[in-house]
């Protein structure tokens, strides 16, 4: 019993150690590839706020996934932040990403991918 | 007597033709909506937010 007690936190802190590293390197790797796949026309930009799929291709899907996931967690902090709802926030983002968008890169209209004028 | 009975028809003329202003209360509450006021400088605030974001966690956008 006393050895289970004083395995259980190590192998925790063991895995954490293990774990932290290779999560923060991927979404590391997925913000410094981002603007190459937004340039290759595979990613673009949703009113939602978030990214989406347009071609998938390589690990564009990957990529979307991790950015989406840590845009999610500030969307988060804002929303809690000012206390207003997590949507508004999304909406705001959204738009501002969408503006921001280069062009010929691609956003999201009424559902549809269109490069951006 | 007769001065009494004089003054008491004078009081009541004057009570009778006092001209009375009726306040009536509003019988729904009036509302100032501050709301909006703050609802927009919370929207400035997080604009500026999301600016700051997108500047400094410029690899997720």
């Amino acid at each position: 019993m006393k050895i289970f007690k004083l395995i259980k936190p190590v192998l925790c802190a063991a895995l954490l150690v293990i774990s932290l590293p290779l999560m923060a390197m991927t979404l590391q790797q997925a913000m410094s590839s981002l603007g190459d796949v937004k340039a290759q026309g595979l990613v673009g930009e949703k009113p939602d706020g978030y990214l989406g799929v347009v071609t998938n291709s390589g690990n564009a899907d990957e990529i979307v996934k991790l950015i989406n996931e840590a845009r999610l967690a500030q969307y988060q902090r804002l929303a809690k932040d000012n206390n207003i709802a997590l949507a508004d926030v999304q909406a705001m983002a959204g738009q501002k990403a969408i503006e921001k968008t280069q062009s010929g890169q691609y956003i999201q209209v009424n559902q549809k991918w269109a490069k951006k004028p | 007597m007769i001065t009494r009975g004089i003054c008491i028809l004078f009081c009541t003329l004057i009570i009778a033709c006092t001209p009375t202003v009726q306040l009536a209360v509003p019988k729904e509450p009036i509302n100032i909506n501050l709301n909006v006021k703050i609802e927009h400088e919370i929207y400035i605030k997080v604009d500026k937010q999301l600016d700051d974001l997108f500047s400094k966690s410029s690899g997720l956008f």
